[in-house]
């Protein structure tokens, strides 16, 4: 039975692009490890009509099914835990156009995030949301999950990007949204499909738009003698209305580790905090923010500040801070990148919070992370092999999302909420706030075939809170459900 | 039964006050447990509701449009649940309730330095619930983007009484599925906005504007084309048409010395005298913003800016000069007046002859009979079905379809 659906998808999209058997290994999780599934096979359509002769298979075979882009998110929204087929964009690469007047671009699904901005530069643009993953992870990743990057402080997260869209949904129908028009009239479906992690179709084409490249950049990285200044700092600017572009925060830790590695950026190892901010525009008022900054920085007792001095100088900056997930990698086998958004106003009580539970559990914790927009990452470098310490970076995870939640924050800033956070829906959410969520759902893919398990719980919160272990998923090293 | 007799029925089996609005009688529920009450008795009833503000937006559904009344929505208000319910300087966000009027929340962030982020008509007259609900934006969406893309949580009630929430108060967060990006602009026909959350941007140090005298509209497009290209920081861009005069007006906003300097790059693109400038850029900007107010229009048309200067060299050509035209140079948008303040009854010529070319060719000011038409749904049936399953009695999701064409 199956074998024969399984040639039926081989004669739509060519028989080198279903891959099955050991060949699907790479497929079996994506950048969370501690989850793997294995599907029946995995399809790489080449365009929207394979893609719809896909789906309408599937959807006559009723088979399960999970879109994934490179593979690069953080949560096991790409894993297929429940099995199924996984509908791949590796090989939907085309760049349509670029309209230097209408300032958008028109792209497949599978483009991967940074040659989109190579491509708009020769039309003096660029596309500004920048995920640090942004060499390989693909805009429909970016647009399912809505993802972020530094430059999001100042340009917004994927969505206010995304102009229209393409999605065939569970049924195998087209969603035509691909509009001229900036700002359509009725449902705000693109709204509506952006950030919803691959439960209501697989997005094919994509028209973004884009951002007219600045007259004037600087770049100015401040050293602080302790995390706790590089926070208030930035709070201070926040409330000061800073028009930046970019406002990070990189630790001692994360520092050494990017020093020690090829993305060494030249950050003063030994400093306890890094602030790097930047700034775009017209010349005057780059010069206006970055001297606010500054003088900001000497508030807070900087130890030292200094400007990039050239565009390599700059680049060689981003590539560290872009490079510090990676770089981590020196410090253990394993890194648990967690994502979690505190009010802006408590920046330096929350890092704190997550600076102790690190401690007192005795794990190496690094933080780098978005502070303007509130958005850290407490990133936890650890040993799968160890069991106990598997168990003490989760229960860490936990207490730090729990700090936020408490403290008027939010579960999930950019890396959505996958299979890591569907459980800790309920830490935010009420029953009845996610059966709306559920009709939605129901209302698209009745059959709950689009990426199963995955963002919204299946138990009402009262069963989820009592089964106790709200991490089960990946409470085994070994990532077995 | 007429829509008031519905209403007092409707009134008296909830408990709900009564209250009028331009000349319409409307529920005003005081709180959750009377709006849950007032929607029970409605679905008992059967009883399409229409949720409004102050009812400044009705026109493209003005029950009174309706022939049939027993499919005509009953209004309710959400003006007594007003009131802010969170602003903490520094966080750059505000929370507040439905019936709070946009005005007071202009009022409220000012004193931290803030602004909302669309520049709106009628701001004492609209309410938050309105304002989102209908979708609106202000010309400074070319710089700030759409409002929508500024709502980071909402409370809302269902039909069916169920209360929820979605997104939160942070201005970045991605939990869950952005279901307040769907009701803004759904005109309460999914569900009743109760309170919204809005990320705040920062009061601009100085703003400047021009206003600049053109021959006709289609040549000015083409250079407001020119300027956009010349200045990527302009903060507004409109073309109005109004008793017969065109002017091409915009302006920036933002640091003060960038504003200085760039605003002599602005003049440099335009070529126009240093008489066709105007210093006194806040009325500038008020003005050009009520002027596009879509109370005073009755068509409105969409589509990219390479379709909006082939569609307004053919309207220019197809309507009286007297008919006023407003064009959104950022969005691509064209509101189109007729003389008087009568609903909209028939597609005129010119509309059937540039539906081709636009994206949306849609009535503003509606009859029955083009009821239909304001509410564009999408080619598939995802919003059918998205209504269907929110609001599965069809008290809300009703008025966005014909009710006298399902008679
Ligand atoms: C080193 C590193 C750094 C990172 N930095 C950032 C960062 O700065 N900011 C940030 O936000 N994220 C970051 N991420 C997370 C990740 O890169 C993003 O979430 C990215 O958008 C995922 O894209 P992808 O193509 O890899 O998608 P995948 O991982 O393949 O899929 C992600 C989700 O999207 C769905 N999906 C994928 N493609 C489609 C499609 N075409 N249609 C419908 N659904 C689809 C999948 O089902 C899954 O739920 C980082 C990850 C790594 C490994």
């Amino acid at each position: 039975m199956t074998e024969a659906w399984i040639n039926e998808l081989r004669n739509i999209v060519g028989p080198r692009n279903v891959i099955t058997g050991s060949d699907s290994l790479a497929w079996e999780s994506d950048g969370f490890s501690l989850v793997r599934g294995q599907g029946i096979a995995i399809v790489l359509p080449l365009d929207t009509s394979e893609t719809v002769r896909v789906m309408q298979l599937l959807a006559k075979e009723g088979v399960p099914l999970v879109p994934r882009g490179a593979g690069t998110g953080l949560t096991g929204g790409a894993s297929p835990v429940q099995g199924g087929v996984t509908v791949g964009t590796a090989r939907m690469r085309r760049i349509f156009g670029i309209d230097p007047i209408e300032r958008t671009a028109h792209v497949q699904a599978g483009v991967v995030n940074s040659d989109l901005s190579l491509a708009a530069k020769p039309h003096g643009l660029f596309y500004a949301p920048d995920p640090s993953s942004q060499a390989a992870c693909t805009l429909g990743g970016n647009v399912a999950n809505n993802s972020g990057g530094p430059h999001c402080f100042m340009h917004g997260a994927t969505t206010r990007h995304v102009r229209g869209l393409k999605l065939v949904d569970a049924q195998g129908e087209i969603l035509d949204l691909l509009t001229s028009h900036a700002d359509p009239a009725g449902l705000d479906l693109v709204g509506l499909i952006s950030g919803s992690e691959g439960m209501f179709g697989v997005v094919t084409e994509i028209n973004f738009r884009l951002e007219v490249l600045p007259e004037e950049i600087q770049t100015i990285i401040a050293v602080f003698s302790s995390l706790d200044a590089a926070c208030d700092c930035v709070s201070e600017a926040i409330a000061a209305h800073i028009e930046a572009s970019a406002i990070e925060i990189l630790d001692k830790l994360t520092i050494t580790a990017v020093e020690d590695s090829v993305f060494a950026a030249g950050y003063p190892r030994g400093a306890e905090a890094v602030l790097l901010v930047e700034a775009e525009g017209g010349a005057l008022e780059v010069q206006e923010t970055i001297d606010l900054v500054l003088q900001l920085a000497k508030k807070h007792e900087a130890i030292e500040t200094r400007r990039a001095s050239d565009g390599a100088e700059r680049a060689r900056l981003w590539a560290g801070r872009k490079g510090a997930f990676g770089a981590m990698g020196r410090v253990a086998p394993d890194l648990y990148v967690a994502d979690v958004v505190a009010p802006r106003t408590r920046l330096r009580e929350i890092v704190h919070l997550a600076v102790e539970i690190a401690a007192e559990r005795n794990l190496r914790l690094g933080n780098v992370f978005h502070a303007g927009d509130g958005n850290l990452h407490p990133n936890i470098a650890y040993d799968r092999r160890d069991e106990d310490e598997v168990r003490r970076v989760l229960e860490a995870g936990r207490l730090i999302m729990e700090a936020c939640i408490e403290r008027g924050g939010s579960l999930t800033g950019e890396h959505g909420v996958g299979l890591e956070k569907m459980t800790h829906m309920c830490d935010l959410f009420d029953d009845d706030d996610l059966s709306v969520m559920h009709r939605v759902r129901d209302a698209l893919d009745p059959k709950r075939r689009m990426n199963p398990t995955k963002v919204l719980p299946l138990r009402a919160c009262r069963e989820v809170r009592n089964a106790g272990l709200p991490l089960s998923p990946m409470a085994s090293p070994e990532g077995k459900l | 039964m007429s829509p008031a007799e519905c209403a007092l029925r409707l009134s008296q089996a909830s408990g709900c006050a009564l209250g009028e609005t331009r000349g319409l009688t409307c529920l005003e529920p005081r709180d959750h447990a009377q709006l849950a009450a007032v929607l029970k008795e409605a679905r008992q009833q059967s009883s399409p509701l229409l949720p409004i503000g102050s009812g400044s937006q009705l026109a493209w559904c003005r029950p009174d449009a309706f022939k049939t009344p027993g499919f005509t929505p009953i209004p309710i208000s959400l003006i007594q649940l007003s009131g802010i319910i969170e602003q903490i300087p520094g966080e750059g966000t505000i929370t507040a309730q439905a019936g709070t009027a946009w005005s007071d929340l202009i009022s409220a962030v000012a004193p931290s330095g803030e602004r909302l982020p669309a520049d709106l008509p009628a701001a004492e007259s609209s309410t938050l619930g309105g304002v989102l609900g209908s979708g609106r934006s202000g010309p400074d969406r070319m710089k700030y983007g759409p409002l929508r893309h500024h709502v980071l949580g909402m409370q809302v009630m269902l039909s069916d009484g169920t209360l929820a929430k979605s997104g939160g108060r942070q201005v970045k967060n991605v939990t869950g599925f952005d279901l307040h990006r769907l009701y803004t602009g759904s005109r309460g026909t999914l569900a009743i906005i109760l309170e919204a959350s809005l990320r705040l941007v920062a009061e601009p140090q100085r703003e400047w504007s021009f206003s600049l005298p053109v021959a006709d509209c289609a040549k000015g497009l083409v250079k407001a084309l020119e300027v956009k290209q010349a200045m990527p920081r302009l903060t507004w861009l409109v073309l109005t048409r109004a008793e017969s005069r065109v002017l091409l007006r915009g302006g920036l906003a933002g640091c003060a010395s960038q504003v200085g300097a760039d605003q002599e790059q602005v003049m440099a693109a335009l070529g126009g005298s240093a008489e066709a400038f105007d210093l006194e850029a806040t009325r500038q900007r008020r003005d050009a913003t009520e002027a596009g107010s879509e109370n005073l229009f009755a068509w409105d048309i969409q589509g990219s800016l390479r379709q909006c200067s082939t569609l307004l060299g053919d309207l220019e050509a197809q309507l009286p000069a007297s008919t006023d035209l407003w064009v959104d140079c950022s969005a691509g948008r064209i509101l189109v007046g007729v003389d008087g303040n009568e609903p909209v009854r028939v597609r005129p010529s010119w509309a059937e002859s540039i539906t081709e070319q636009a994206a949306l060719v849609r009535p503003l000011r509606v009859s029955s009979d083009l009821h239909a038409d304001h509410f564009p749904s999408d080619p598939s049936t995802w919003t059918t079905r998205l209504t269907q399953g929110l609001d599965p009695a069809g008290i809300l999701s009703s008025s966005a379809s014909s009710p006298d064409r399902q008679s």
